[in-house]
């Protein structure tokens, strides 16, 4: 009986110095002196909040793995397009556009990582894609819970910013580019992404939290507008979160130091609202200080919450009334005709009869590519008469030559 | 059975001793308990924003006016409070606490794939 007293006594009095001791170290370890939970205020049991800081980061990855996306394609949509339009997916899937997205969706992805211990998650990575079928739509998963999905329909919007050998043909004239700049938009472009997670915020005792976040945009060009410019139709898909931001890249050709440069440059441009609604809004753009016909192979480039979405005029291109005889002429439409050759082709003919045509050669895994860019009123000419007759875009395929825009 | 009063009365002396001294310590629960208001309300603002796309957007085009902005913000929960943003070091942020009341540190990437850390500290 004695023992069993003294026994419990020490027992109890360990007790209560251990306790003290395990709530003063508890208390007092990083972050802050309150513990690791007090990251996110869970004191007063707010589960929400920490939901909330998790949504809103997960909304963020979604969206500048989107701007990553429209930026990249824009950026290497030249070789992207030659690959797209002669159906080798594998290789357009393998192409820079894709690389550099994925690598910033990991990037963005470690927040949850580098923050695992401060915020007590826990949380898989997104892998990229496997190259197969179209990555038009890019969609990284995790094991079995992670998964970011970016979704473009109107791809490849874009630009080649530089290329390595250009030449400029116009009347006999062949003058070496030093620089040159494509944009091969649509008149109508939308976009979404769809980020969705599955975490542990073990500390919280929320195992298994399920959360998505997904974000829609369209945008068009709308040739009924009623103040005179262009009209851009823009609609989201959450309400009063966003605001749209517009730049007119016009077409300039100049000569510097004996060099050519093939650039876009900045129109002014005046913007007004024409209409607006909490998911959609019409905003008309006008060129400011220069007449109408000043602006040539203009794209626009609307930021819509951020994410670049470029678009070109609704420009109808018809193939057949581009064709004919022996010549493939641009008709004065505001958007570039761009042809492309993988191999020698023999249907062109002596380049000293060709108008306002740009060629650039480019190297992509050690095959070449020949790009024929016509700008507006260039022409193109064939030495046989029989491209034009019957499906033009079919009969150059067959010789080798590929239509890749519009 | 003498001693076993004793026994038990001096060791309640004891924990209350010890218990009383902690009470008043800097470290103690009962005085965090006021500071724990406001630096769970610091850690949350930490959190939100490392995590919040907006002020994200705003450092990515607009360094110091987005740290001025989140200064201000910081103040108006704790006046002494101050925020930070910073490349991390060596590959890892700050962790080892450099201020005296309160420090979290939080990595995050902005816009263009850079890494930076949101510290805050009181």
């Amino acid at each position: 009986m004695r023992g069993q007293v003294i026994l419990l006594t020490a027992l109890i009095i360990a007790m209560a110095v251990s306790a003290v001791l395990i709530l003063q170290s508890v208390a007092t370890s990083a972050p802050g002196f309150g513990g690791v939970r007090a990251a996110y205020g869970v004191f007063s049991r707010d589960v929400s909040k920490a939901v909330e800081a998790i949504t809103s980061y997960l909304d963020y990855v979604g969206a500048v793995s989107l701007i990553n996306f429209t930026e990249n394609t824009a950026l290497y949509a030249l070789p992207a397009v030659g690959f797209d339009v002669k159906g080798e997916p594998v290789e357009y899937c393998k192409w820079l556009h894709v690389n550099k997205t994925a690598d910033m969706v990991n990037a963005s992805m470690m927040f949850f990582v580098a923050n695992r211990a401060s915020l007590g998650l826990s949380v898989e990575l997104p892998q990229r894609p496997q190259p197969a079928g179209s990555c038009k739509t890019l969609e990284f998963k995790g094991v079995d819970r992670t998964i970011v999905r970016l979704n473009v329909t109107g791809l490849p919007n874009g630009t080649l910013l530089v290329t390595p050998q250009a030449e400029n043909y116009d009347n006999g004239l062949k003058r070496q580019v030093e620089q040159f700049s494509l944009v091969l938009p649509k008149s109508s472009v939308a976009l979404s992404y769809r980020a969705s997670m599955v975490m542990d915020v073990s500390l919280l005792a929320l195992a298994g939290l399920n959360v998505t976040r997904e974000f829609n945009v369209s945008a068009r060009v709308d040739v009924n507008c009623p103040a005179g410019g262009v009209c851009v139709n823009i609609t989201v898909s959450r309400p009063y979160m966003w605001t749209a931001k517009f730049e007119v890249l016009n077409r300039t050709i100049y000569i510097e130091e004996g060099r050519l440069y093939i650039n876009y440059t900045l129109a002014g441009i005046d913007v007004d609202l024409v209409d607006y609604t909490e998911y959609s809004a019409v905003y008309s753009i006008k060129p400011e200080g220069l007449p109408e016909g000043r602006l040539v192979e203009y794209v626009i480039k609307a930021y819509v919450a951020n994410i670049p979405i470029y678009l070109a005029p609704a420009a109808a291109v018809n193939p057949q009334a581009a064709c004919q005889g022996s010549e493939l002429r641009n008709n004065g439409w505001d958007v570039p005709i761009v042809l492309a050759n993988f191999t020698k082709v023999n249907i062109l003919d002596s380049s000293t009869s060709y108008r306002n045509v740009t060629k650039i050669n480019y190297n992509i895994y050690n095959q070449e590519v020949t790009y024929w860019v016509i700008h507006r009123n260039g022409k193109i000419v064939f030495n046989s008469n029989n491209v034009c007759s019957g499906d033009v875009k079919q009969n150059l395929r067959n010789r080798g030559l590929y239509w890749v825009y519009p | 059975m003498r001693w076993v009063v004793e026994l038990a009365v001096s060791s309640f002396i004891l924990v209350l001793v010890l218990a009383l001294y902690n009470y008043a310590a800097p470290g103690s629960l009962a005085v965090q308990a006021g500071e724990r208001g406001r630096f769970a309300e610091l850690s949350l603002f930490a959190v939100r924003l490392a995590s919040s796309p907006e002020f994200l957007f705003r450092l990515w085009q607009d360094w110091d006016g987005a740290v001025q902005q989140a200064n201000a913000e910081a103040k108006s929960i704790e006046p002494l409070a101050s925020v930070n943003v910073t490349r991390p070091a060596e590959g890892a942020c700050p962790s080892s606490p450099q201020a005296p009341r309160f420090s979290i540190s939080l990595a995050t990437v902005l816009p263009n794939g850079t890494t930076v850390c949101v510290v805050v500290r009181a």
